[in-house]
């Protein structure tokens, strides 16, 4: 198994940091598109979409990824990660966030060139997403989850700035959600939680994402 | 599951944990709605909502404060980033007034007048995080001892110098290094902190929260020299909006800033930027800002 972090911008350190107790070796950080060589699995983490998005751009790693999704890469991303691979962004209240094309001029960003940029992404999941739907930090706040659907009845979900679901299509499994909206997605490969498993220290859903979804792809 | 989500202050994740989301990035001063929107489109994880920059605080003298509500608002209208703010150190009713505002950060800052010499805000009353500035671990210990999520290395705000940043991570990084078990006791008295703190860090090498640098960082080398020091994040402050092409040094930052450990990126983004802030010497300026606070 080689697992790498996406360790461009945020919080990949504490998910470096569950994955080297879990596994006894340290992930790959990838930064670039030569550390995604012979990755089985890929940690999307949160932080700031637009700037996660910007270096992805910038360090040439959008294309390499998308390619590596389509061969079966395994990837687990949480918050801004889920974002990232969402096939549509909604946000009509930050018209600004241009998540994609870096050559536009900012002063001529507007709310469609926005939808357009984020669907130019990596859409590896079929849903939709708001972003900080919940609102600015004071909303943060912190839930228990019943993830019983992988056999985890009980976790301490913490959600910061989170998106929220809007939309799921037929090929995402829900599996937890919060106040009636899913938190915790699959469609194949692709595993993606609104909330934040790496600031616990709860390892349960990174070892059932290693347990289940890397080994998967890795006999299919 | 026990409450492993809890930091050594009691902090929930969910305040302590913006600060990850904050790390490898750039967080950049603003002073409008404009500005705040070249930040963001550059990739700045947040912004610092201000009236003045430093240099222009510096210049300017007089009282500092927190910034007019209206101001603030008008940024957190113009940006989907987290929007952050400045309190005077001590003055827990600004910091009140920032909550309300439901700004993302407080910055309990000396670039702003102290209100209070002998308190600095009691920071585990408030709902959401605060960053403090230091300029040496006791420094440091005390803000985090008092519910700071997050330590900024002071430097010398406003000056576009990057000497004292560089200093007062060194000497931070050098405290936590040179502590020695037998002396727990008499470092936690010198510090005025729980000796469970200062073994904390003894033990683990490092701070129980983040450490970003702030103050003097005027180019994409000073960003990658601070975050090869040890700095997990840089603040911009006159940095980028006194330079002559804001737009492409912001984004040149932000870039130096993730690829840190990458000459070859820094050189290319560092390439015809035009000419930084002015900067001055540490020995010339009338008011030392590392100063205040204690």
């Amino acid at each position: 198994m080689h697992l790498g972090v996406l360790a461009l911008q945020g919080a990949f350190g504490k998910h470096s940091d569950v994955l080297s107790e879990l596994t006894g070796a340290s992930p790959v950080l990838v930064k670039h598109p030569s550390d995604l060589e012979n990755l089985t699995a890929l940690f999307l983490p949160g932080g700031e979409t637009t700037t996660i998005s910007k270096l992805l751009r910038k360090n040439s790693l959008i294309d390499p990824i998308a390619k590596k999704l389509k061969e079966g890469l395994a990837v687990f991303a949480t918050c801004a990660g889920m974002i990232l691979l969402a096939t549509d962004i909604e946000g009509a209240e930050y018209n600004n966030a241009n998540l994609g094309d870096d050559n536009k001029d900012s002063d001529s960003q507007t709310h469609d060139t926005v939808t357009k940029n984020s669907q130019a992404g990596l859409k590896a999941i079929d849903i939709s997403v708001q972003r900080n739907a919940y609102g600015p930090q004071i909303e943060s706040f912190e839930a228990e989850l019943d993830i019983s659907s992988v056999g985890i009845p009980s976790f301490h979900g913490v959600f910061i700035r989170s998106p929220i679901v809007s939309r799921y299509g037929k090929s995402v499994e829900v599996l937890a959600t919060y106040k009636g909206s899913p938190v915790l997605c699959r469609q194949e490969n692709v595993l993606a939680a609104s909330f934040h498993p790496e600031l616990t220290s709860d390892s349960r859903l990174h070892q059932y994402f290693l347990n289940n979804i890397v080994k998967n792809k890795k006999s299919a | 599951m026990p409450d492993s989500n809890l930091d050594s202050n009691n902090l929930p994740a969910s305040k302590w944990g913006l600060a990850e989301m904050l790390k490898g990035g750039v967080i950049m001063d603003v002073v409008t709605a404009d500005q705040a929107k070249i930040a963001q489109d550059a990739g700045a994880v947040a912004v610092m909502a201000l009236e003045r920059v430093p240099a222009d605080i510096r210049k300017d003298g007089g009282v500092a404060r927190m910034s007019d509500p209206k101001l603030i608002g008008e940024i957190q209208a113009a940006v989907s980033i987290p929007v952050m703010a400045k309190a005077r150190i001590g003055h827990f009713a600004e910091a009140q007034i920032l909550e309300a505002l439901e700004v993302d950060y407080i910055d309990e800052s000396e670039v702003l007048t102290p209100a209070d010499e002998k308190y600095h805000i009691d920071k585990t009353k408030f709902k959401i995080p605060f960053v403090c500035g230091a300029t040496n671990l006791g420094e440091a210990l005390r803000r985090i001892n008092e519910g700071a999520a997050l330590i900024r290395s002071k430097g010398e705000a406003g000056t576009g110098n990057i000497v004292q940043a560089t200093r007062h991570l060194r000497t931070i990084f050098g405290e936590i290094a040179d502590l020695k078990e037998s002396r727990y006791k008499e470092k936690a008295v010198e510090y005025r902190v729980p000796v469970e703190l200062v073994e904390k860090i003894a033990e683990d090498g490092r701070l129980p929260v983040p450490l970003f640098c702030a103050g003097g960082i005027a180019t994409p080398a000073d960003a990658s020299m601070v975050m090869q020091l040890g700095a997990e994040s840089v603040f911009v402050g006159s940095g980028i909006f006194k330079s002559e092409d804001p737009k492409q040094r912001a984004a040149a930052i932000v870039e130096a800033t993730a690829n840190y450990d990458r000459p070859d990126i820094v050189a290319k983004v560092s390439t015809g930027l035009g000419e930084p802030m002015v900067g001055e010497e540490a020995d010339d300026i009338d008011v030392q800002l590392e100063n205040r606070g204690w």
